[in-house]
């Protein structure tokens, strides 16, 4: 309808654009999944006491790599990661050039986030079933999620950036919440000695640490639908990664307080001991652990479905595709087959970890790539005195 | 993308296969619209009999003016919708007798004999004539009649409207501890001139059209012009005159046409009986839409938000009004959430619940031979049909009936054990949650919905209804109400709007209008009110 058109800043020629909240919350949501599930034990397997300090570095290192590629988009504007790269890759004259060099370049992502997509709906399933639905076979907890996800993913991306900015706030509050409380049962020396600083230890555990804030690659996908010449735009998506900073450095704390890296070892799924552990005050549920779990279903949904959303985007983009529906529609089994593939859950994570090693890699080096190719060629650049279109 | 066209489609594809229904009609309003009247009366008079059949309450009254008779008129009306003393004093008298003192032997010009007779004889307040027969049968029909003059081809219609009508009473449906008592009812000038008084603004615009082949419903779509966003006006306008039906009898029948997505079970126009609330929605930057016919106002676009906001809101003092609005929201979950949760709660994950009452509800739940699903939909359903019939039985037996049916059906349900009694306490709430909810179809909505979410409960426990929660929370996502996305402003997250959201802050904060109507005018207050008063108060103190 026309004043559909007009009301609302989305319409026919121009893309949706995300306002600064929005983009706020499609990252961190995104960041905050699985991960946090594990990521006191990854971390400090590696670095021991001082794995929040791994934490922290790599978050850093998060908050570089978004930096990067929002100066790609600054470049670029209204362009993400793929048509920046055949705008980058391709001359004027011969535009098939751009896309023949560019496809390499969606193509990793792609597998990326479909191993991601499937990976992620499994952990949580296999979580599920684990801990609170033991009578439910895999299938169904992996299957309804899935199926959720392709729900949200038949919308278009303005009503992805609401579901995220909506459910942003049931998915941080609890977790903060049990990293508070669980301090209950901490004992702060098993965070030490802090000094002299395993400085080899702590980098073997940067990379743990930077597999947890995987799903930041989501800005490029979105960078296409952001107005990163705005500062307050590209202060929201360091915000993004600066939240989950926050709630992973508190969590390891708590961990590794509560149980010692030595313990945390042993245990497979290490936040959800942390909240066995903690009680509610005034007792009105007896044990949380489920309560948790369900809520958290909001932070996994968001990181899956999201990645889900970007694939489909991708390829509905590499396509020419009307609507990334079609393509979710097709999706949908391949990634069921895909989440039920590996055997079991040391599997699992042990393809995960190769899928994370592709993500850090092509969302560290793609980028950089093209940044670095698009600076020698001059493209991009502000013209003087002309508003960057 | 495709869906923000979906509305313009499904009104084009609907309005094709209307046309083939109504094309008897269509074609008898077409072939009056050209016609125009007759010079000669005694035609005229045939041809108003001839369209209007052989009606036992039309009335057809004849008559002679001028010093000597010597022009022929008529009357016709139709009994019951004109007011009878207007027609005799005003009408009859004025022109038989008021034209008996004229001159005979002057002679003006037959035209303007008519017109002169319009303008100086007929002492009624609003007068037109026109010259075609559609125009004519229209009158007839809304209560207003024509007046024929012989050797004109014109008539004239004066307002002679008037039946009986209900007069204004406290609203059924929304009622308030403070505020105003009175309630729209069911004549639309009646409902128009209740916001008038309230709004005497001279930007304050009242567009009138009519929607039904058949009842030819008036409606009148009211905006602040400045105020509310001009596009806003032009888009709620297009959708009503897109409506082809044979009749509108309610409201509801406008809102169902006009609405974004027909399968949501969520209201995307909000509809009141109060003036009060109709008056503040305008003041935001709203449109409201009054039809004939009905008390039930509507207002659009809407948000949200409508599920816990009251009028009284805003005439309480805010921390109070802050407060209700948590417990509207608080209900608002348990109407939604409650028996899911119990369900799960005691099929899935008994280690929750504090060990002591875990064991009082398995004592409870002992004598009872069904799964928690199905004791919770047996009481669910009990309650929705003690809901229903309370509502359709006669005046003060309803409540009675709810109360009584509601302790005695749960007390012997206990007792012969086919419910526990913690099941009991938790549909009671839910119940009663459900209609702490101001707005009642706004209500009904969370109702509805709670049946498929103790299904999911049944099957998944808590996992399941927070996902039924992200699907909910999907679909409100991808609703709007005219252009304004449905859960404004939590998402778009607007920091200025969620003043009046959650919380509701003191009005002197409340400076701007909700930036997500886009108003053409922002600003509600021009001073600092919190400044001047105080400034105020301390004047007053220095004075001795």
């Amino acid at each position: 309808m026309r004043v559909i058109v007009r009301m609302s800043n989305h319409n026919q020629n121009k893309s949706f654009i995300l306002s600064s909240s929005q983009v706020m919350s499609l990252i961190t949501s995104t960041i905050i999944g699985v991960g946090v599930l594990t990521l006191p034990r990854t971390v400090t397997e590696k670095a021991h006491q001082s794995g929040w300090i791994s934490v922290l570095i790599g978050g850093m290192i998060s908050l570089a790599i978004t930096w990067m590629i929002m100066k790609l988009s600054q470049r670029f504007h209204g362009k993400n990661i793929l048509s920046a790269g055949e705008s980058v890759l391709g001359s004027k004259k011969n535009k098939w050039l751009g896309k023949v060099f560019a496809f390499p370049i969606a193509f990793i992502f792609m597998i990326y986030w479909i191993l991601m997509t499937a990976g992620v709906a499994r952990t949580f399933g296999e979580v599920v079933v684990t801990a609170v639905l033991v009578k439910t076979p895999l299938e169904v907890t992996v299957g309804t999620m899935l199926f959720v996800a392709f729900l949200m993913v038949t919308y278009d991306m303005e009503v992805m950036a609401r579901v995220n900015e909506i459910l942003l706030p049931i998915i941080i509050i609890p977790v903060l919440l049990i990293a508070v409380l669980s301090f209950q049962s901490a004992y702060f020396y098993r965070l030490l000695p802090l000094f002299p600083l395993d400085w080899i230890a702590v980098f073997k555990g940067v990379l743990a640490g930077v597999f947890g804030y995987q799903g930041y690659e989501l800005m490029t996908l979105i960078m296409g639908n952001i107005q990163s010449e705005r500062k307050e735009i590209r202060r929201a998506a360091m915000f993004g990664i600066a939240i989950p900073m926050l709630v992973y450095t508190l969590i390891v704390i708590a961990g590794t307080a509560a149980f010692g890296y030595e313990e945390l070892k042993n245990l497979m799924w290490p936040t959800l001991e942390l909240v066995k552990t903690t009680e509610v005050p005034g007792l009105i549920l007896e044990r949380i652990e489920s309560a948790f779990l369900g809520v958290w279903v909001a932070a996994v949904f968001t990181t899956t479905a999201n990645i889900y959303f970007a694939v489909c985007y991708l390829i509905k983009q590499l396509l020419g595709l009307k609507h990334h529906r079609y393509v979710a529609i097709v999706m949908l089994p391949a990634l069921y087959y895909l989440a039920m593939w590996p055997r079991n859950v040391h599997l699992l994570f042990e393809y995960l970890t190769y899928a994370s090693y592709i993500g850090f890699i092509s969302s560290l080096g793609i980028p950089l790539f093209l940044l670095v190719i698009a600076m020698i060629r001059k493209q991009g650049e502000k013209q003087k005195g002309g508003q960057p279109s | 993308m495709a869906e923000k066209y979906s509305t313009t489609r499904r009104l084009r594809k609907w309005r094709k296969r209307e046309q083939k229904i109504s094309s008897h009609l269509e074609e008898k309003m077409q072939s009056l619209s050209n016609i125009g009247f007759y010079k000669d009366i005694h035609e005229n008079i045939e041809l108003v009999k001839k369209v209007l059949g052989a009606s036992d309450d039309l009335v057809v009254r004849e008559f002679s003016i001028g010093a000597k008779g010597e022009l022929d008129a008529a009357l016709i009306y139709i009994d019951g919708l004109t007011e009878s003393q207007t027609i005799n004093d005003f009408v009859l008298k004025s022109l038989m007798f008021e034209t008996r003192h004229g001159d005979p032997n002057v002679v003006v010009p037959n035209s303007e004999l008519h017109e002169k007779y319009m303008r100086f004889a007929l002492t009624i307040g609003e007068v037109k004539s026109v010259s075609q027969l559609k125009d004519g049968i229209q009158a007839v029909l809304s209560g207003d009649g024509i007046l024929i003059l012989d050797r004109w081809e014109k008539v004239i219609i004066p307002n002679l409207k008037g039946w009986e009508k209900r007069g204004i009473q406290e609203p059924n449906t929304e009622s308030v501890v403070r505020g105003p008592r009175d309630g729209f009812a069911e004549t639309l000038r009646v409902n128009s001139a209740q916001i008038r008084r309230r709004l005497q603004d001279p930007d304050l615009r009242l567009k009138s059209m009519t929607v039904g082949k058949r009842t030819n419903t008036n409606i009148a779509i009211l905006y602040i012009e400045g105020v509310a966003n001009a596009d806003l006006v032009t888009e709620v306008e297009q959708r009503i005159q897109d409506i082809e039906i044979d009749g509108a009898l309610e409201s509801g029948y406008i809102e169902q046409l006009i609405e974004d997505s027909h399968w949501s079970p969520f209201p995307q126009i909000q509809n009141t009986e109060r003036p009060d609330k109709a008056t503040a929605s305008l003041l935001e930057g709203r449109v409201v839409i009054i039809v004939d016919g009905t008390p039930f106002v509507l207002i659009a676009p809407t948000t949200f938000t409508q599920f816990y906001q009251s009028p009284e809101d805003y005439y309480e003092r805010f921390l109070i009004a802050t407060l209700i609005r948590f417990i509207r929201i608080i209900s608002m979950f348990i109407a939604l959430l409650l028996p899911s949760l119990y369900i799960a709660f005691s099929s899935f994950h008994p280690e929750m619940i504090p060990s002591k009452l875990v064991i009082a509800m398995a004592a409870g739940r002992s004598t009872v031979p069904f799964p928690s699903i199905v004791e919770a939909l047996l009481m669910e359903a009990t309650m929705e049909i003690l809901r229903e019939a309370s509502v359709r039985l006669p005046g003060p037996i309803g409540p009675t009936i709810g109360i009584v049916g509601a302790l005695v059906v749960g007390q012997a349900a206990v007792q012969a054990g086919i419910v526990s009694p913690i099941m009991v306490i938790v549909v009671a709430l839910t119940t009663i949650g459900s209609f702490a909810s101001p707005s009642y179809s706004a209500a009904i909505a969370l109702r509805m919905l709670r049946f498929p979410i103790a299904l999911i409960a049944a099957i998944f426990g808590l996992y399941g209804i927070m996902l039924a929660v992200i699907v909910i929370v999907i679909h409100l996502s991808s609703l709007k109400s005219f252009g304004v996305p449905y859960l404004t402003p939590f998402s778009p997250r607007r920091f200025l709007d969620m003043k009046d959201s959650l919380i509701r802050v003191p009005l002197y904060w409340m400076k701007k209008r909700p930036i997500f109507l886009q108003t053409e005018e922002s600003l509600r207050m021009e001073t600092d009110w919190s400044r001047s008063t105080k400034d105020e108060g301390d004047r007053e103190n220095e004075q001795p």
